[in-house]
């Protein structure tokens, strides 16, 4: 099992829930985000993210647990999965980035 | 309808501007988050689960045709073409962008919209009996006292920063739509033997984490002393109401804690002590607003409309939605109509931007162009004709909207749950789904009868679930949503608190535990006895036998 850490954000300008890149970018796809495996990647992680906060790209920024499943990352709790994948229910209009971590269907 | 004057049009303007440089403050980063949030809030924007989110004030819930038509282009312009009304008559975009927020707030100003006091420890939007001057069984129009309560508490300098938050609603019906016992105050108009107007006060209801039914301090207040009174009730709140503790700050703590009769001393004390508005100036604004709430010209037509029965006869679909769907209105030949946003699997209270536009050309070509919002999340065509019924149900079904379940439990009210809010422990909109599936037909649904299915996401009680006759809470241990289960609350003139069942269901048992509740009601319910009766009169254990006991 391959649990870790992930640091998501919103972005400042349009709110949109970001995950942060091994490249120290901001991706809407959390299958594209750093999973950090021990406390101290964890900690720079987050020292990277109040970075960013502070250059004001991005506000709100905090680790989340979350599971290397293949090629997706599966957060632990249900609230993060459903943050990164958007409502679980049919909404209209541009939809959240395709998740493979579908929240509703991964049991905790 | 009240229009805004050049004072409210220039505040509002004002306010935008204000916003738009404050916006650009804080994208350059002059500003920090800390330094931001009370700001956007203060205009009604969050930051929600997957973004912002914006909840724009629909005062008393009363709206034009114009502004339904400039939420609907608002919502396509800034969001993805949808809204979500919601139990307190507001409207809230779930992804509109903090950059566009000022041109966004700009649009709603031209049609005399805001998003101010949405937010925040002030006195909120006024909610108001949705069939307001028009129901039959009315007394007066509430809402000439609910804009004159939003005109007084608007930027109040006194009662901006008060311990917590304060709703007050209004209702000017013996039949309480308006849930007054569950506000921190609620306003119940009554007539004297003179016919004078007097309102009775209740104050320190409430739902969220400790709900409470609210406790009468006057009879007959009389109208032209409200705001008064209402500043002497303000006053002790402010003083006495507890600020260390945010779960202990709302007033109804404060009178649970004082104990009512002390409390409603205090207030008494205050109100003789203080300076207040004079009489005569109230009455003369209350006239001045009252104005505004005019009645349309209405037509002198029969009682019976041979048209509409003949249809009725002919298209049982019709028939239902009329018995179920069309309430009484005051003028013969008139009904009020309430348009069900709660289609079967639906999501409660939502709306396209397409379904809006209808809806508003439905209100200017058979409802003087007016349109309320029921804290149940549906619409209202206050205005119909009966003999324009059928053609406006016509349209109403074929844009998703003819569902004949208002009052039913097809009819859920479901707060947005964890699927867009961020306080949230377990979602709610798909148990509403889930549960609206399963009780499709709407035969049943009209044999079981009046029966109202409330759910929130999270004990803050968004979605009324404490005055649910069936009340859903959602919650979480270990990652796991699950749903407790209350039965016997309501909202109505008899007002109650529900109590909790037992253990809680997983998502994929709720419905069928809403099933078993409603085969027990049927097979134990006395002739004619509506669901919440049968379970005051039985209580609960019937219904925990049914659900727990071993098979
Ligand atoms: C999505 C953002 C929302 C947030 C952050 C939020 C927050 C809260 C909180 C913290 C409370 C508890 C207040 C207390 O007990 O002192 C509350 C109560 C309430 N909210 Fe919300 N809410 C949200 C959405 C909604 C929606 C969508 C509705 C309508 C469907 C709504 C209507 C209410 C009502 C009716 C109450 C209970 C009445 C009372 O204040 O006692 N809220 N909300
Ligand atoms: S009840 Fe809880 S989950 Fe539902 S909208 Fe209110 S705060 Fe959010």
């Amino acid at each position: 099992m391959a649990l870790g850490h992930v640091l998501t954000a919103n972005r400042l300008s349009d709110g949109i829930v970001v995950f942060l890149t091994a490249t120290s970018a901001w991706s809407e796809k959390i299958d594209e985000a750093v999973l950090a495996r021990e406390p101290l990647a964890a900690g720079a992680l987050e020292k990277r993210g109040a970075e960013f906060e502070d250059t004001n790209l991005v506000t709100g920024a905090y680790l989340i647990e979350a599971e290397r499943q293949g090629d997706a990352i599966v957060p632990t709790h249900v609230r993060e999965r459903i943050r990164a994948c958007g409502p679980t229910i049919a909404y209209l209009g541009a939809q959240t980035p395709p998740c493979q971590a579908d929240a509703p269907a991964v049991a905790a | 309808m009240y229009r805004y004057d050049e004072f409210d049009q220039a505040f509002v303007d004002q306010r935008v501007e204000q916003f738009r440089s404050q916006t650009s403050r804080r994208l350059s980063g002059e500003l920090t988050e800390e330094e931001f949030k009370p700001l956007r809030l203060m205009n009604g924007l969050y930051l929600q689960l997957h973004g912002y989110m914006l909840r724009v004030a629909i005062p008393y819930g009363t709206l034009s045709a114009v502004q339904m038509r400039a939420l609907a282009e608002i919502s396509e312009k800034y969001d993805k073409g949808y809204g979500h009304f919601t139990t307190r008559q507001n409207i809230q975009f779930n992804w509109p962008k903090l950059e566009d927020t000022p041109d966004l707030l700009a649009d709603l100003a031209k049609v005399e919209m805001h998003a101010i006091q949405t937010s925040g420890n002030c006195i909120r939007n006024v909610t108001a009996d949705h069939w307001a001057g028009v129901a039959a069984d009315e007394l007066a129009d509430p809402r000439p006292v609910a804009e004159l309560i939003r005109q007084w508490s608007s930027l109040h300098p006194e009662f901006s920063f008060l311990p917590r938050k304060f709703k007050v609603a209004v209702t000017g019906a013996p039949a309480d739509r308006a849930a007054v016992k569950l506000h921190d105050i609620g306003l119940r108009l009554h007539l004297n033997e003179a016919g004078e107007r007097g309102w009775e006060v209740i104050v320190g209801g409430g739902q969220g984490r400790t709900p409470m039914v609210g406790v009468t301090v006057r009879d007959f207040l009389p109208e032209e002393e409200l705001l008064g009174y209402l500043e002497a009730i303000m006053r002790v709140y402010n003083l006495f109401g507890r600020r260390d503790n945010k779960y202990k700050a709302r007033i109804k703590i404060l009178i649970h804690e004082t104990g009512a009769e002390e409390f409603s001393r205090l207030v008494e004390e205050e109100y003789a002590r203080a300076p207040r508005p004079s009489v005569e100036i109230e009455r003369k604004e209350l006239d001045r607003i009252s104005a505004y709430f005019a009645p349309p010209a209405y037509e002198s037509l029969s009682a019976v409309e041979p048209e509409l029965e003949r249809r009725k006869l002919e298209d049982p679909e019709f028939a239902r939605w009329v018995r179920t769907n069309v309430g009484a209105h005051r003028v013969a030949g008139y009904g009020i109509v309430n348009i069900s946003l709660k289609p079967i699997g639906g999501i409660p209270g939502d709306a396209t931007a397409e379904q809006m536009r209808t809806i508003a050309d439905l209100a200017e070509r058979f409802s003087h162009a007016e349109i309320r919002v029921s804290h149940h999340q549906n619409l209202v065509l206050p205005d119909v004709k009966l003999a324009d019924l059928y053609d406006l149900w016509t349209v109403l079904a074929v844009n998703g909207m003819g569902e004949a379940n208002i009052g039913l439990l097809g009819d859920i009210i479901s707060c947005p749950g964890l699927d867009y809010c961020a306080l949230a422990t377990a979602r709610s909109i798909p148990i509403a789904q889930s549960i609206s599936r399963q009780f499709s037909d709407p035969q049943r649904l009209e044999e079981i009868g009046p029966l109202r299915v409330n759910i929130s996401g999270c004990i803050n009680a968004c979605g009324h679930h404490h005055v649910g006759h069936i009340g859903i809470l959602g919650l979480e241990k270990k990652g796991k949503e699950f749903y407790q289960v209350t039965l016997g609350g309501h909202s109505g003139t008899d007002a109650s608190i529900g109590g909790v069942l037992g253990k809680g269901f997983s998502e994929d048992e709720i419905a069928g535990a809403v099933e078993t509740i409603v085969d027990t009601y049927l097979d134990i319910r006395e002739d004619g006895e509506s669901f919440l009766d049968c379970v005051r009169r039985a209580g609960t254990p019937p219904f925990k036998e049914a659900l727990y006991a071993p098979a």
